[in-house]
């Protein structure tokens, strides 16, 4: 054996251990990315080829380099399967693993070992076998027969269509994967040209297949991106498909203003021409390119507003600019994100407009309440007896002011309450309370309301209920005053209830009347700000309409529910539940 | 024995008037200030029992009179009840009052509260 075939088995050798040690780093890895079992199958021929093409330089006689080119085979045929299935793979296109289409692409390379190893009964697939020792090494050549051409051009076919699907994957990824649109073109191609040229006879080496080499040479490549670039660690489809499916517009340009890449949503918000506009000038393709270009900083990040007409709607979005660098640290280009903001916008719009709200109300509450103190104070002066003695007739007047006045601070009270809530300026208090004492407020205020109307009013508080509870008296009583108030009004024979218990870790205000009722359809709107169930009941007996719906925003806001039964006719029962937060009662 | 002082600031006459009704009828002995500053002026020289007390006042606030008496060991213990019609400004006062009270305060309410702070009624217990 000379040094020429001792060199050329020891590269095959190493190109043997080579492809198997990629096969199993690649194996391994089989259940985190989907193409890295075709690739273990690919490299794993690719060793087994290299390892049975060095058999073949062991032997010198032609029987046993013909056994040994027969078994080649047996890589050489799924190495174009294994590169096939691995770019599908790698472009997205998985149905291509199913086993069936597997099944179905092995087929041809089956038959063709199956015909080598058969070949002396019929010579389909070499027409006729020597041994050439033209050179310095003794080689098995071959004359092709047709079966041979038919699996040449089907290997080629696969090796052709697996590079396009890369090809066409990678085409618009942007600079950062650049490197490895190189390599993973360049590692079908190599072989390709090395088989090609053997096969052409126009080798370097004229008697050496240079295809298992130049398959590993592929295969290094490969291993370099996988190792230096981490296409196993992250994989560009998934990186391009999470561009492409980002619900912000996002465009890569470069230094000179190109457009890069450019996701779906860009496309849709920022062009409006047909075609690819990558490669185009943005300041050409990009509708309102002078806007953005405008918030652009000469260089380094920056984040902006600004505003986009859509259709006949003025959009707003957060442009956040990132520079893009190249390995070395030199600008490449810049990334543009496009988020719409416009939900937002609006929302701390009304959000001011509330605050706005808020303020002139309490403003408007503030001068009220001073003049409504003299009606009261003055009324109730009267009432006392400050000015003299009072008749009953005069007195009934007076009860009817001071009433009105209580009312009438009241609906202040709510409508300060409400914009408070709806500006966010609302502070609840967490004091002790005695529940029974709320009990006593709200039947002072409202039992002559009751009697008014000839209403028997009862309050009652379950005797298990703690003397002391943690919490907002204030708005408390007011749950209690409006759900009271709100009987009342809508109630115009027999009773109003309040009724006090403990449920649990809760508590609840219940309020229960022989009232009107409110209509099923009308329920779910009762607690609504400014509805009230019939227009012409609100007419009749006054009020915003913000009762309820204040009941129901303390009632949330503290941690606690409203529930609602009513029958048209018969009553309604208003139920408040609060958390029952009972005060530590320590000896004194 | 004479009735404990009570001093009122309120800047609005009808009002000073129902409130002082309010507190002669519940057995106190009345001083009546329009503005915060004779207010402060008589602070100077007594520590009455009670101090009613508007928020907005002209030239020194009602706030400005509550620092004042928080500051002043000798006014530590004087009750102090705010009567204001600014919902937003009597929030923050609470913790530092004995009482707030949103207007309109009615005259019936003063007078019930005020009776249950009198000394009288408070040492006998009820």
């Amino acid at each position: 054996m000379n040094w020429q075939t001792l060199l050329v088995i020891s590269l095959l050798g190493l190109s043997a251990i080579f492809a198997t040690g990629l096969s199993v780093f690649a194996w391994r890895r089989r259940t985190l990315m989907i193409w890295a079992w075709p690739f273990a199958l690919m490299t794993a021929s690719l060793a087994f080829w290299s390892l049975t093409y060095a058999i073949e330089f062991v032997f010198p006689l032609l029987e046993a380099k013909t056994v040994a080119a027969k078994f080649q085979y047996i890589g050489i045929a799924f190495v174009p399967i294994g590169w096939f299935l691995f770019a599908m793979a790698y472009s997205g296109r998985e149905r291509w693993l199913a086993s069936s289409r597997v099944a179905l692409l092995s087929l041809v390379p089956l038959v063709a070992i199956l015909l080598a190893f058969t070949n002396e009964a019929h010579r389909l697939f070499w027409a006729r076998i020597s041994l050439n020792t033209n050179g310095p090494l003794a080689v098995f050549d071959a004359d092709y027969g047709p079966a041979w051409w038919v699996f040449f051009a089907y290997a080629y076919a696969l090796l052709l269509i697996g590079s396009i699907a890369i090809f066409l994957a990678l085409r618009n990824f942007n600079a950062a994967y650049r490197w490895q649109l190189i390599t993973l073109l360049a590692s079908p191609i190599l072989p390709w040209v090395g088989n090609a040229l053997y096969i052409a006879r126009i080798s370097p080496v004229p008697q050496l297949d240079t295809g298992p080499f130049a398959f590993t040479i592929s295969a290094l490549i490969l291993a370099i991106g996988i190792f230096r670039l981490r296409i196993f660690d992250l994989a560009p489809m998934a990186r391009s498909a999470v561009f492409e499916a980002m619900q912000s517009a996002a465009l890569v340009i470069d230094r000179k203003e190109r457009i890069v890449d450019i996701n779906s949503a860009a496309r849709e918000l920022l062009i409006t021409e047909a075609g690819d506009p990558v490669g185009r000038d943005a300041n050409e393709a990009v509708n309102s390119w002078g806007q953005i270009s405008a918030l652009l900083p000469d260089s380094g990040p920056t984040q902006a507003e600004l505003m986009l007409e859509r259709g006949s709607l003025t959009h707003y979005y957060n442009l956040q600019v990132t520079p893009i660098h190249n390995s070395r640290g030199q600008p490449r280009g810049r990334l543009l994100l496009l988020t719409d903001i416009t939900a937002e916008k609006i929302a701390e719009e009304a959000q001011a407009m509330a605050q706005v709200r808020a303020e002139l109300l309490a403003k408007v509450g503030h001068e009220l309440r001073t003049p409504l103190n003299a009606i009261l104070g003055m009324a109730e002066m009267i009432d006392y007896g400050v000015y003299g003695e009072v008749s009953e007739k005069q007195s009934a007047a007076i009860q009817n002011i001071i009433e009105r006045t209580h009312h009438l601070t009241r609906l202040i009270n709510d409508l300060l309450l409400q914009t408070q809530i709806e500006a966010g300026e609302f502070r609840l208090y967490d004091e002790p309370f005695s529940p029974y004492e709320l009990v006593k407020r709200v039947g002072k205020t409202l039992r002559p309301l009751a009697q008014i109307k000839d209403l028997s009013y009862r309050a009652r508080v379950d005797a298990s209920m703690p003397n002391l509870l943690n919490g907002d008296p204030d708005r408390i009583t007011q749950i209690m005053l409006n759900l009271v108030e709100n009987a009342i009004k809508f109630t115009d024979h027999g009773e109003v209830n309040l009724h006090i218990t403990p449920d649990g870790s809760h508590w609840s205000i219940q309020v229960s009347d022989t009232g009107i009722g409110i209509p099923i359809e009308v329920q779910s709107k009762l607690f609504q700000a400014f509805e009230q169930a019939n227009y012409k009941i609100t007419r009749e007996t006054g009020g915003f309409g913000l009762g309820l719906s204040i009941v129901r925003e303390l009632a949330t806001i503290m941690g606690g529910k409203v529930e609602l039964e009513s029958a048209e006719g018969i009553g309604s029962k208003i139920t408040v539940t609060l958390p029952l937060e009972p005060v530590e009662e320590t000896a004194q | 024995m004479s009735n404990p002082l009570a001093m009122i600031v309120e800047d609005d006459p009808t009002l000073i008037d129902i409130f002082a009704m309010a507190l002669q009828s519940a057995g106190y002995s009345v001083e009546k200030y329009n503005d915060g500053e004779s207010a402060l002026r008589r602070l100077r020289q007594v520590a009455p029992y009670m101090l009613v007390l508007d928020l907005h006042l002209p030239h020194i606030s009602g706030e400005e009179i509550v620092d004042v008496i928080q500051a002043t060991p000798r006014l530590s213990d004087v009750i102090v009840i705010i009567t204001s019609a600014d919902t937003v400004l009597t929030s923050f006062l609470r913790d530092r009052v004995e009482l707030v009270l949103e207007k309109p305060v009615s005259f019936y309410q003063l007078r019930e509260l005020t009776v249950r702070y009198h000394p009288d009624r408070a040492s006998t217990g009820e």
